[in-house]
């Protein structure tokens, strides 16, 4: 079995109103998490919905960036996933994680370290790699839903899958988001969101994960 | 999770606290989720992203096409109320764009609105000005043109028209008065007020009525229009009166649904050098802007201007200092920022604030046949009741502070 691929579907919609999940406190921004197993027949082997505990120091940092604006001549200096300090301006290409398939640099990723998550954190712990070896998954494209909002809340949804092919199940235990921000024309990557699954989510070989980020406001 | 602390101080003129007032915010709208989006999604020129301003007109909402960089997406540092600031929206080599937005217009703003929040809000309830003017106890005349009339628009059907004007001062309008005259029987008039789109092309451009909402419209019955040249001045009321804010271009169009060339209205006109200066984008001056498609496309003409009278009330006017951002700290488990604005209050009588809120930029580039066309405009994208509210006596200082704020 182990390299064998495996095709995930994936599925774009604009969530119904209805639809919108309700774990923020009024005055909260923040995001909820989804995570879905499904077997090759589509299956639900495994669901879960938690709120997201942890924006990073990079989401206030970025925010920081495009707020004020910074400007790269007097630039904020932050740390990339590598622990390379970068100084950054303002652009419009700060916070980008639109990740083609197999792209781990951005977007939605996974890993299987356990720390609690700390607002120092600048990568996942131990970040699970693309691909069908041995430990390994396939992520998928990054796929986006359009801001929708009811008479609280608001919210887009960023969504990514993870196949696995490996040969073995593979137990994930963190899950972040890593983004983009621009210096020239000169991309680096920066680590905004960082959660740790209680008791982990296991992945059996031939079974897909699929993850939802909801960044929501609620007034 | 991200919270937001709404903090609110009372300072005497020689900069003494009076007064502190601290609520946590509720406050992030969809407009700052729509932002967020455009970012992470990377949203392409070919595939754009609509969304609202706040004069309600519908933007184009995308970032920087590919190796472009700058667009001062998600910006709320801004120049101090009575100070226009150039945002410059950039690509690699070439300054495209050169956007010019009121200071009082982007930032941190404050207002007396109590209206219920909620996520879709577009406008601040009632928005306090920059400068000293007291509140109007009754409606003023805020811009007009009433001389030298020399020629008469035909208004029916499809042909919309329009006379673009740019406010003194930040207010409520509350109706306004247009010099018009009938011939048959056209139907009840409609009048409407919407916010200009921004300059396209190489910083100049020329700016039409947006596609989205009117931000106020009104109607006049065919009965108190006149059946003789050259008319007279008609008035119409709004309503609910809604702000217009100073520094930024507005048009008043009038519109029939029905009619046709033996039954419309004319909207007197000068076509021969107008005096009124206040909607100036281009080099004649005055201008107006014509549909015939009822109001789907737009063409504008120089150097004339419709015979017209708006009315309107201030609520009074801050000296309103520079929208700033200080105080980043990190120590975990939290991390944080101020966004922090000064108000000075010197017209003479007391202002109640009640609401406050955040206004925040993005402009956009795209390409199109090899040139380079950008835009951009402002959005709110916070929104908070100040409750209880606060009163600002003569001759005291405001500082507010939006403070969000992390927590692992």
């Amino acid at each position: 079995m182990e390299g064998d691929e495996i095709q995930a579907k994936l599925q774009m919609k604009v969530i119904k109103p209805e639809q919108i999940p309700h774990l923020l406190e009024p005055g909260e921004v923040g995001c909820t998490l989804e995570v879905t197993v499904t077997d090759k027949e589509g299956k639900v082997t495994n669901h879960r919905v938690q709120k997201s505990q942890s924006f990073v120091r990079g989401f206030l940092e970025l925010l920081w960036i495009n707020m004020k604006p910074v400007d790269e001549i007097d630039p904020y200096i932050l740390m990339d996933i590598y622990g390379v300090p970068r100084g950054l301006g303002s652009t419009g290409m700060t916070f980008g994680c639109l990740a083609a398939i197999g792209d781990a640099s951005k977007g939605i990723r996974v890993g299987t370290g356990t720390l609690a998550p700390d607002i120092n954190d600048i990568g996942l712990q131990t970040p699970i790699g693309h691909g069908t070896g041995v430990g390994q998954l396939q992520y998928s494209a990054v796929t986006f839903g359009a801001p929708a909002s009811d008479p609280t809340t608001s919210q887009f949804t960023i969504t990514r899958n993870f196949a696995n092919a490996s040969g073995g199940s593979i137990t994930v235990n963190e899950i972040g988001l890593q983004v983009r921000a621009h210096r020239q024309d000169s991309a680096y990557y920066f680590l905004t969101i960082r959660d740790v699954i209680a008791g982990g989510i296991v992945i059996p070989n031939g079974q897909t994960l699929t993850v939802n980020y909801r960044p929501q406001c609620v007034v | 999770m991200l919270k937001t602390r709404l903090v609110l101080e009372r300072l005497s003129q020689n900069g003494g606290l009076l007064d502190r007032r601290e609520q946590a915010g509720r406050s992030f709208l969809k407009r700052f989720i729509e932002l967020l989006y455009i970012q992470h999604a990377e949203i392409p020129d070919g595939a754009p992203y609509w969304l609202r301003t706040i004069d309600r007109i519908d933007f184009i909402g995308m970032i920087t096409c590919s190796s472009r960089y700058h667009n001062n997406n998600l910006r709320v540092g801004s120049s101090p109320g009575g100070v226009s600031q150039f945002m410059q929206i950039d690509a690699y080599n070439d300054i495209t764009l050169a956007q010019t937005v009121p200071g009082s217009a982007l930032g941190l703003v404050i207002g007396n609105g109590t209206g219920a929040v909620t996520p879709t809000d577009e406008r601040m309830g009632s928005v306090f000005g920059h400068g000293r003017r007291a509140a109007d106890a009754s409606p003023v005349i805020v811009e007009s043109c009433i001389t030298g009339d020399d020629y008469d628009s035909d208004v029916y059907g499809n042909y919309w028209r329009s006379q673009a004007f740019t406010p003194r001062f930040t207010h409520r309008v509350t109706s306004v008065r247009v010099k018009i005259w009938r011939v048959g029987s056209p139907g009840d008039l409609t009048v409407r007020i919407r916010a200009a789109t921004q300059a396209e092309y190489y910083g100049a451009g020329t700016r039409r009525p947006g596609s989205g909402a009117d931000l106020v419209t009104g109607t006049i019955p065919q009965a108190s229009i006149p059946t003789s040249s050259p008319g007279s001045w008609v008035e119409c009321t709004f309503a609910t009166p809604v702000d217009l804010y100073t520094g930024r271009l507005y048009f008043l169009i009038l519109s029939h649904a029905g009619g046709d060339t033996s039954n419309h209205t004319h909207w007197r006109q000068d076509q021969a050098g107008p005096a009124y200066e206040r909607a100036v984008m281009t080099r004649y001056g005055s201008f107006i802007s014509d549909s015939s498609n009822g109001g789907g496309s737009w063409g504008t003409s120089d150097d004339r201007a419709c015979m017209f009278e708006e009315y309107g009330q201030s609520i009074g006017e801050f000296e309103i200092g520079g929208t700033d951002l200080v105080e980043m700290n990190i120590s975990n488990p939290n991390g944080q920022f101020s966004i922090r604005r000064y108000f000075a209050n010197y017209c003479g009588q007391s202002l109640t604030v009640s609401e406050a809120g955040l206004a925040a930029f993005m402009g956009r580039i795209y390409n199109s046949s090899g040139y380079y066309y950008s835009s951009g405009d402002v959005f709110l994208i916070a929104r908070d009741l100040v409750s209880p509210a606060v009163v600002v006596n003569n001759g005291e200082i405001l500082r507010v502070s939006y403070i969000p704020q992390i927590t692992v």
